[in-house]
């Protein structure tokens, strides 16, 4: 709970306003706001999946 | 053959499967009550993840989301956040509403809360607010599946007359198969709908631009405004970014279509895979959307109706027969979350009102042949209401999420068993706080004499936020000075899911 509370932390404001509201440095012409918050999404699934497996 | 024949034909086709799976579902009907409503709570993993994505992915996911991304940039991508959001809340909370239901029968949100806070007026105060807002619902549907078929078949096919084909197609394979028939034709919307977002999506990339980096690399080069918050209108400031998470993860779980959803389920080990998975579904749809709208902001700069670029571009620039394919999608995605609303409606109507207020006793054939004429009646409703108005999609769901938000405090005092108990007079009271904060600050309020004025969203805060801060307050409060359930119903009820939290499924 803990883990996937600070990552989602990190797609709210403040902190998203703060670290990913910027284009650049792009990711292959992505930019950067959408990549940030993509892995931020996935890491998330992540954490779900993972506490799924651990039956918690 | 000209391009409407086959965009039209291939939706009629689709009209067909749905129909015909409504035909299979009410022969395996039994009349039953927890079978028409409930499928039994017998719902497996695919099913349900198809059932619930599907639902929760309606017209807004072909037509207002891209919109947005089209008006307001890349700050709709905080729907990820949000999608993400809801499979958490599945987890947890979804998790022990299932336990509950199972162990004690119940068949809507309000029969849970009733029970618990052992009154009749929260009961129809749980009612309501589950019915008045998912009516907005309905329209957005409607108007949706409108536009679509007018689209599709160049105006040959009005908007109000594609509205009635529709919600009578959805209204009629509900009525003849209830809940079987809703989520077996979920399973073949949910796949449909996710398979033509992606494929238009990247098709028109392809097409248009080369492909989806070289349509990011021109939009960062054109347009670069979309790429960044609070986006070219000033729309995504902070308070609106986690107010329309907030309002759109908490508030769409506590609308009736979507929570009796858990009731469904098969085991508990199936909502928590509900869980951990939906928003992979939920998220990833988003992705070719944006790809959408923001390629649409590129080529048509001067789309009137924002909300129309996706199907506009198909038209443009795909051939017909996928264009035909994935309109049909858009179709799907708009019944998929139509037919159960319009179930979840039949089910609060029936059980919560009738059955508990008009006549108590009656055969469960009796329950159904009811429910089926509330469905006729909310058809009725919801075709008045979608050919009255146009609105913004998004914003109207929005509307409508933020209303049923207002039942969360009710469902925390249920769910999480804690010293101080939450009261059935602090619930009313916050709920009916709640809903008038809400009213405020979504529309505003203006009183010279007093010299009062307040904008919607004060402080640039959605007002569904606000309506939920003012509603925890109030219940709080309200609840440390009034008498909370009776000890016997407390044990009860926090014991069941203390019991399911600690020990497992009950039997």
């Amino acid at each position: 709970m803990g883990v996937f509370l600070a990552l989602f932390a990190f797609t709210q404001p403040p902190l998203v306003f703060w670290i990913g509201n910027r284009i650049e440095p792009d990711a292959g012409g992505v930019p950067f706001l959408y990549v940030y918050l993509l892995v931020l999404y996935v890491a998330l699934i992540g954490v779900l999946l993972w506490v799924r497996r651990r039956n918690l | 053959m000209e391009p409407w024949v086959v965009s039209t034909g291939l939706i009629f086709v689709y009209l067909l499967v749905t129909i015909v799976i409504g035909v299979v579902a009410n022969r395996r009907m039994s009349i039953d009550l927890e079978d028409f409503l409930l499928y039994g709570r017998k719902a497996g993993f695919v099913v349900l993840y198809l059932t619930v994505c599907a639902t929760y992915h309606s017209a807004f996911a072909f037509l207002g989301s891209g919109g947005f991304f089209y008006t307001h940039g890349i700050g709709f991508w905080a729907a990820g956040a949000w999608t993400v959001l809801v499979g958490a809340i599945t987890y947890v909370l979804g998790s022990r509403i299932w336990a509950l239901g199972k162990t004690f029968g119940y068949i809507t949100p309000a029969d849970m809360l009733a029970d618990f806070y052992e009154s009749d007026a929260v009961r129809l105060v749980t009612a309501v607010v589950s019915v008045l807002f998912t009516i907005l619902y309905i329209q957005v549907q409607a108007q949706g599946l409108g536009y679509i078929l007018s689209v599709a078949s160049g105006d040959r096919i009005s908007f109000e007359l594609g509205t009635l084909i529709l919600l009578a197609v959805a209204a009629g394979y509900l009525i003849a198969g209830g809940l079987r028939a809703v989520y077996w034709t979920d399973v073949v919307q949910g796949a449909w709908m996710y398979l033509a977002v992606w494929v238009g999506a990247l098709v028109l990339a392809f097409e248009r631009f080369g492909g989806p980096l070289e349509l990011w690399r021109r939009v960062s080069a054109e347009r670069p405004d979309l790429l960044t918050l609070p986006g070219p209108r000033g729309f995504f400031t902070p308070g609106m970014w986690f107010g329309m998470v907030i309002v759109l993860s908490f508030g769409i779980v506590f609308q009736p279509h979507i929570l009796i959803r858990y009731y469904t389920a098969a085991s508990g080990k199936t909502i928590k895979w509900l869980g951990a998975t939906t928003p992979i579904y939920l998220m990833s749809l988003y992705i070719p959307a944006a790809l959408v709208g923001l390629g649409g902001a590129l080529v048509m700069p001067d789309l009137a109706i924002p909300d129309t670029v996706f199907p506009e571009m198909l038209f443009a620039y795909a051939p017909a027969w996928l264009t035909g394919l994935i309109l049909a999608g858009a179709t799907a995605a708009a019944m998929s979350t139509l037919d159960s609303i319009l179930h979840s409606n039949m089910t609060v109507l029936t059980r919560d009102v009738y059955q508990r207020y008009l006549r108590a006793d009656a055969s469960p054939g009796h329950y159904i042949l009811v429910g089926r004429l509330c469905v006729v009646g909310l058809l009725a409703v919801g075709y008045w209401l979608s050919v009255g108005t146009f609105e913004f999609l998004v914003v109207l769901v929005t509307l409508s999420g933020a209303g049923a938000l207002q039942l969360m405090p009710a469902f925390l005092g249920v769910c999480f068993p804690s010293r101080r108990l939450t009261t059935r007079s602090g619930v009313l009271a916050g709920i009916g706080a709640g809903l008038a904060t809400l009213y405020v600050t979504l529309v505003g309020l203006s009183v010279p004499a007093l010299g009062l004025e307040i904008a919607p969203h004060p402080l640039g805060m959605h007002g569904g936020v606000w309506g939920l801060v003012v509603n925890f307050v109030v219940t709080a409060a309200v609840s440390r000075v009034t008498a909370p359930p009776a000890e016997e119903t407390v044990a009860r009820i926090h014991g069941a899911v203390e019991r399911f939290v600690y020990e497992g499924d009950p039997a």
